[in-house]
């Protein structure tokens, strides 16, 4: 048996893909049944009412749009899908809910040291050391001033 | 038998944008609509709703009617900007039913777009490679506003 999931199961079949299919079959059939309800309202005279019969169809249809755009967002110029946790690389909420573990784990990239971030006073000291990693002397065993109770003359 | 030259690739005809450019250009489209739906939901329920409940006839009602209609076409757009917001930054679906309800429940929009904003603006900081465990997201934003 494969290590991978299909990519037709990640993308349809995951906890993320269900609660999204929920909530389609939920709000569509909700807006159309709201816009039948408001058909009622403008032909009973309400004014507003021709508009809202206009509209809420079209929510429908936004539901789903967002639903098939959400489905396949991965695909689109935009940021990289957001780990679980701290450390951890799994893509969020994209694991199929039968093949929950068997997916291999994604390596997070390595971490990149960020300047920008640095407080003044820690930026200072990383030149501090940078500059010692740079030209510093040379760590030696013998004491460049002699021996602490040498004569001075002896120098 | 092909004309064209070998070995000369043409010049990309579209310009396009990387994931972080298009991810802020889409918060920025998100942020005007969201400070639109604000003030014409803050406008509906908080002008337009008591002169309605004053007298409920025309000039009464006018606020309701003209605001209430123009509200309704631009939430859709709203819909839009959120939906393309949220699809390129990965927010969380939670996140986007939030963005969803503040263009219905009056003045939570202007508290959703800060939100918003600082945690895609977190996000965008670390940049399209290196992204957005929660933590480091969080840890971006806190670190960043303790420098100024």
């Amino acid at each position: 048996m494969s290590r991978r999931i299909s990519p037709v199961r990640q993308r349809w079949l995951s906890r993320r893909a269900f609660l999204l299919h929920f909530l389609l079959v939920t709000i569509a059939p909700g807006c159309l049944f709201a816009g039948w309800w408001q058909v009622h309202r403008a032909l009973s005279g309400n004014l507003v009412s021709y508009f809202y019969s206009i509209e809420w169809p079209i929510f429908a249809v936004l539901a789903g749009v967002a639903w098939w755009q959400l489905l396949h967002d991965e695909e689109r110029p935009g940021l990289a899908a957001p780990a679980r946790a701290e450390g951890e690389g799994q893509p969020r909420g994209r694991r199929s809910w039968w093949h929950g573990s068997e997916q291999a784990p994604v390596t997070p990239p390595p971490l990149r040291w960020d300047r920008s971030q640095e407080s003044p006073e820690l930026a200072a000291y990383n030149d501090y050391l940078r500059s010692l990693a740079a030209g510093g002397r040379k760590k030696t065993w013998r004491n460049p001033r002699g021996l602490p109770d040498a004569p001075v003359e002896a120098r | 038998m092909s004309t064209e030259p070998v070995g000369s690739p043409e010049p990309p005809r579209t310009r396009t944008l990387d994931g972080v450019q298009a991810t802020e250009r889409a918060l920025r489209r998100y942020q005007a609509m969201a400070l639109v739906v604000g003030i014409g939901l803050a406008t509906l329920v908080f002008i337009g709703i008591p002169l309605q409940l004053v007298h409920n006839r025309w000039p009464w009602t006018a606020v309701v009617q003209i605001v209430g209609t123009a509200h309704g076409v631009f939430y859709i757009v709203y819909l839009l900007t959120c939906l393309d917001l949220a699809s390129r930054a990965r927010l969380r679906l939670a996140q986007l039913l939030a963005m969803v309800a503040s263009g219905l429940v009056p003045l939570l929009a202007f508290y959703m777009e800060r939100q918003v904003n600082r945690r895609v603006r977190a996000q965008l900081a670390l940049g399209e490679q290196r992204p957005p465990s929660t933590a480091a997201a969080v840890w971006s934003s806190v670190s960043r506003r303790g420098q100024r």
